[in-house]
């Protein structure tokens, strides 16, 4: 997905919990700093684990990224950004 | 031949036996070496998930192949390279604010104090030093009140407890110091769950305001008052014609009380016959025209005339008129 010239990532993982939730963010987290920092990169992560909604933007926020949560009609949408 | 034959086979079957049970006990061991190795692996995941901020691993949510496969170890530690990466940053920025506040705080004409909510003296800058504790030690600390105020207990007017209880800023002017005044001012600093964790003070010494401020009242009041008492027709008007002042000859000869001049302009007390000349020269005057001489008739309340002459001037402040000055005396009717 392109996003006036920024790539979307979308990441669906309903259905995992915690720590699988966070281990899987901060893998993708890792492996697109480069994109991320630069702000070229948003990866966005779906997922019905309330815990996540706090693990995942709280790790973002230490690693230096902004994250936001949003609620939609069944899942969680996490954005994870470089805060900018 | 044929029992060396069965000998040899019987001792090669033995020897068959013997290595297999050996290499169940190898088994066995590898078996317990990696189930060890694993439980460690396992516990050091947790421990550093745990300091993520998240839960530990199930078993059950990754068998031991899919562990190593996944290699969350690695994962953390990556992440971790990003956390101390951005941390050093959010370090080299605060070095920099830290200098640059020292800096602004270093130049500042004002004494800045900073309290904890226990207002004990956390960080003061030079000028405060100068101000207010020349002679005094070591003062990170020590409480504000017994170095700045003298006491042992916070002054009932104390800035910094207005600060603490009602959370938000505090001001208190003509606060004494020896023989010197200064305009106190109070803000809090809050944490990330709004509690006041500090106050910053800043000293503003008005000292010399003030007694300038003081001077210049009594100055006023001493020519207010010699005008007060001329025989001479003294009036200052605005800009749009109303009076600030005249004094007690202007009303006794023009037979206004205070609260009726409060209600006149200009042209209310000119002679209709001098009305628009005069008009004229006021409103030269206001646009910066130097006018020396004015002879005019002004019209007392019960409309007798009055010829006066006199002296007129105009005050400006930023390029713009404030009030006209004019001092008249009254002279004989012309025939």
């Amino acid at each position: 997905m392109d996003n006036g010239g920024q790539k979307v990532i979308q990441f669906d993982i309903r259905g995992q919990i915690c720590p699988s939730t966070l281990l899987i963010a901060l893998k993708e987290m890792n492996r697109h700093k480069e994109a991320l920092r630069s702000g070229d990169m948003v990866l966005l992560f779906k997922t019905d684990n309330r815990d996540a909604t706090v693990t995942i933007p709280d790790a973002a926020e230490h690693m230096g990224y902004g994250a936001t949560v949003a609620k939609e009609a069944n899942y969680y949408l996490i954005t994870v950004d470089n805060g900018i | 031949m044929k029992l060396m034959e069965k000998a040899m086979g019987a001792f090669g079957r033995f020897a068959a036996a013997g290595e297999l049970d050996r290499l169940a006990r190898d088994n066995e061991l590898l078996r317990e070496r990696e189930q060890t190795a694993v439980t460690y692996i396992r516990r050091k995941i947790n421990q550093l998930l745990l300091v993520m901020g998240t839960l530990p691993l199930r078993p059950e949510e990754l068998d031991d192949q899919t562990l190593l496969e996944l290699d969350p170890i690695g994962i953390i530690a990556d992440s971790f390279a990003q956390v101390l990466d951005h941390l050093n940053q959010t370090n080299d920025k605060l070095k920099l604010a830290n200098r640059e506040i020292q800096a602004i705080l270093s130049a500042a004409g004002v004494g800045i104090l900073v309290v904890n909510s226990e207002m004990r003296i956390e960080a003061f800058n030079q000028k405060l030093r100068e101000l207010f504790l020349r002679d005094e030690g070591e003062i990170i600390g020590k409480p504000c009140y017994e170095l700045l105020c003298k006491r042992q207990d916070p002054p009932e007017s104390c800035t910094v407890e207005k600060v603490l209880a009602s959370r938000v800023g505090a001001h208190l002017t003509a606060w004494e110091f020896g023989d010197r005044l200064f305009d106190v001012a109070g803000a809090p600093i809050r944490n990330r769950y709004g509690d006041v964790t500090n106050v910053v003070i800043v000293y503003h010494d008005i000292t010399d305001r003030v007694r300038t401020e003081k001077a210049l009242r009594e100055t006023g009041e001493m020519y207010r008052n010699v005008f007060e008492h001329a025989s001479d027709l003294i009036q200052s008007v605005s800009p749009d014609g109303t009076f600030n002042f005249v004094n007690r000859a202007w009303r006794e000869t023009l037979g206004y009380n205070d609260a009726e001049v409060a209600t006149l302009t200009l042209s209310d007390i000119i002679h209709p016959d001098h009305r628009d000349e005069c008009l004229q020269n006021f409103r030269q005057l206001l646009a910066g025209a130097r006018i020396d001489r004015v002879d005019t008739v002004f019209i007392a309340r019960d409309g007798t005339p009055v010829p006066v002459e006199g002296n007129v001037s105009c005050i400006f402040a930023n390029g713009s008129p404030v009030a006209t000055s004019c001092i008249f005396r009254r002279v004989a009717p012309r025939v």
